[in-house]
């Protein structure tokens, strides 16, 4: 188990956890109500792995994300009102409507951008980690991926690249068990995704992604081996995609009696109960906290419905060639 | 003012700009310590001699991971030069290529931007068949937020790739292969060249015909052989940036226009559009001052010229 950290993080820990369940859950509602378009997908029951991850990141670390990113950003201190904007293509969004929910960045954060390719932030996370050791920054670079992202070309290239020249990089496979209905041991030839870090000579964790503490410890040390020059690891999460792919899922793939032990498991009510039994909260507290977390997405809300839409004009800015 | 080939000018402008700015750094397949000291084609010779491994970085074979990496590494403070070996590679970097690269600076709405040169060369030359010969610049003309540079000359090559390098975009800067090691004149330390605009290389009232990189030399040795024959003086432009978003159109740009000739045109056309005699060679491959272009040992077999004539071209002329 890991190893204990001061209160107050632990409770925002437990804050963010609760903030990207709050965020996420609100998204079929949004869909039922006009308010955003395209895709997006929720990372509910995932939550653990974003926020023990970032926990153990310093601020201007890099992280990359996935196509199911809105908790990444909030984990590493991302704004939910500038998140919601972007979902609803505002001006305001972090990228003032023009990516919405798949490609949200906050540069400022370090957070390099959720990816609409699966295993597009290999590349970028990887590069990043080249550019810190370049700089001679001390800064880390950590990749968010899922286990469908680890079977792509791109996770090779990086893992070996990143293997020979020990880059400060940290791979992070949320094992979700899923890839839209391709479950995790019917696609990945091997069985357990962390035996492929032994191919390229670094140490590959797993870790219980529902437990919010065991990912930070895990992050942890794989970020002190970064900074020591040691390389990358990759550390596997294992953890479990409540929700469908994305809001439409009739998820045929799965049954209910499959999802009820995962479902059991939530990391929220079980860093909720350990910290009220571990004395670091109270029912109060928690109580409030929720009620907080309620409020900042109302809030975010009214943000973006109030922040107008981009000018035409600005469909041509920011590309040229 | 010095005379160079066209991978010696190459390697002074990375040289130049290694030296003034700390962020750029190089790196791709053999790069480092292949032949001469790095560069299949020579550009980056010695480069790691001056700059350290550190920033003449030699990769493993992997064109995604490479241009993957200088993605992020452009995103996050430094100024990556990648050589990926042939064009023909560059079909393996389309993910990180078209929609990273392109793509990131438009969808994050501006924040970010990124700073990239993807180094490749196309053009056939000897024999090496169709994954070695291929000119894939049109195709890349055609993704958005891509930028591609095609140098003609020694001149053109230092220059614009620095200002390449300079660019806050992505830039696929297209060498050619059969360019390598010809000679020129190349001026002073701070020349650069603006993007989106052409050379005119020849004067002319009559038409305009707009050709790059080898195509050039032919264009102009037609030209010349038109002026002789006497339809009126040509017009040569080296286009040396394509582009499909701007909004700066090529100046003195002009469709080519096609009228089925008469017998008597056929005459005259196949008078100036027969295979080149190797009295054409010669003129081509010689500058003003009838020296020998490139060095016979290292590069003769690459300076046979392609065999096809702008038709279209001359087509247009007469």
């Amino acid at each position: 188990m890991a190893a204990s950290t001061s209160t107050d993080t632990n409770v925002e820990v437990l804050r963010r956890m609760m903030l990207i369940r709050a965020f996420d859950s609100l998204l079929p509602d949004l869909y039922t109500r006009g308010l955003i378009r395209g895709s997006s997908h929720a990372a509910i029951g995932q939550e653990a792995v974003a926020v023990g991850a970032c926990a153990a990141l310093a601020a201007d670390d890099y992280i990359t994300s996935t196509h199911r990113g809105h908790g990444h950003t909030i984990a590493k201190g991302g704004d939910v009102n500038r998140m919601m904007a972007e979902l609803m293509g505002r001006e305001d969004g972090y990228c003032r409507g023009k990516g919405g929910s798949m490609h949200i960045a906050d540069f400022s954060i370090g957070m390099l951008g959720a990816n609409g390719i699966v295993g597009g932030g290999f590349g970028i996370a990887a590069g990043a980690a080249l550019s810190a050791r370049l700089r001679k920054s001390g800064q880390v670079a950590l990749c968010f991926f899922g286990d469908g992202a680890i079977n792509q070309s791109s996770f090779h290239g990086v893992a070996n690249l990143a293997g020979i020249w020990k880059l400060p990089l940290i791979l992070l496979c949320e094992d979700n068990r899923f890839a839209m209905s391709g479950r995790a041991e019917q696609m990945i030839a091997g069985g357990d995704p962390v035996k492929r870090a032994q191919a390229y000579g670094f140490p590959g964790v797993s870790v219980d992604g529902m437990d919010v503490l065991a990912v930070r410890a895990a992050v942890a040390e794989a970020r002190v081996r970064a900074l020591a020059g040691d390389g990358p690891t990759l550390v596997v999460a294992a953890c479990y995609r409540f929700q469908g792919h994305f809001s439409g899922d009739t998820q045929s793939y799965r049954s209910k009696e499959e999802m009820a032990p995962w479902l059991e498991r939530d990391p929220i009510p079980a860093f909720r109960s350990r910290l009220l039994a571990e004395g670091g909260l109270t029912e109060a507290e928690a109580d409030a906290l929720e009620e907080e977390v309620a409020t900042s997405i109302a809030e975010a809300l009214e943000f973006a419905q109030a922040s107008p839409w981009p000018e035409a004009a600005e469909a041509w800015e920011d590309v040229d060639g | 003012m010095a005379e160079m080939t066209y991978s010696e000018a190459l390697n002074l402008a990375l040289r130049e700009e290694m030296r003034r700015d700390p962020a750029v750094f190089v790196m791709g397949e053999d790069v480092a310590v292949w032949g001469d000291r790095g560069g299949v084609f020579g550009v980056t010779r010695g480069l790691a001699g001056e700059f350290g491994l550190d920033r003449v970085r030699d990769t493993p074979i992997n064109e995604e991971a490479i241009v993957g990496v200088a993605v992020g590494a452009a995103l996050t403070g430094m100024r990556p030069v990648v050589e990926i070996m042939y064009s023909d590679f560059l079909t393996l970097t389309m993910e990180p290529l078209v929609n990273q690269a392109a793509k990131l600076r438009y969808m994050f709405g501006g924040q970010a931007r990124v700073p990239l040169v993807v180094r490749t060369n196309l053009g056939a030359s000897g024999g090496k068949a169709a994954q070695h010969s291929q000119s894939l610049e049109s195709w890349m003309m055609h993704v958005p937020g891509l930028q591609v540079a095609m140098p003609s000359t020694p001149a053109d090559a230092r220059a614009l790739l620095k200002t390449a390098i300079r660019d806050d975009n992505p830039v696929v800067f297209f060498e050619h292969k059969l360019l390598y090691f010809q000679r020129g004149e190349v001026p002073g330390p701070e020349e650069w060249l603006e993007f989106g605009r052409a050379a005119v290389r020849r004067k002319g009232r009559h038409a305009t015909v707009v050709a790059a990189q080898a195509m050039l030399g032919m264009v102009l040795v037609v030209a010349s052989r038109l002026a002789s024959a006497g339809p009126g003086r040509s017009r040569c432009r080296r286009a040396t940036w394509p582009s499909t978003t701007s909004t700066r159109p090529w100046r003195g740009f002009a469709a080519p226009t096609f009228r089925f000739p008469t017998a008597r045109r056929w005459r005259r056309w196949w008078r100036l559009v027969r295979p080149p005699s190797s009295r054409d060679f010669g003129r081509f491959w010689r500058g003003p001052g009838g020296a020998r272009q490139g060095s016979a040992s290292r590069g003769s077999r690459a300076l046979v010229a392609p065999s096809a004539w702008p038709v279209t071209a001359v087509d247009h002329l007469r």
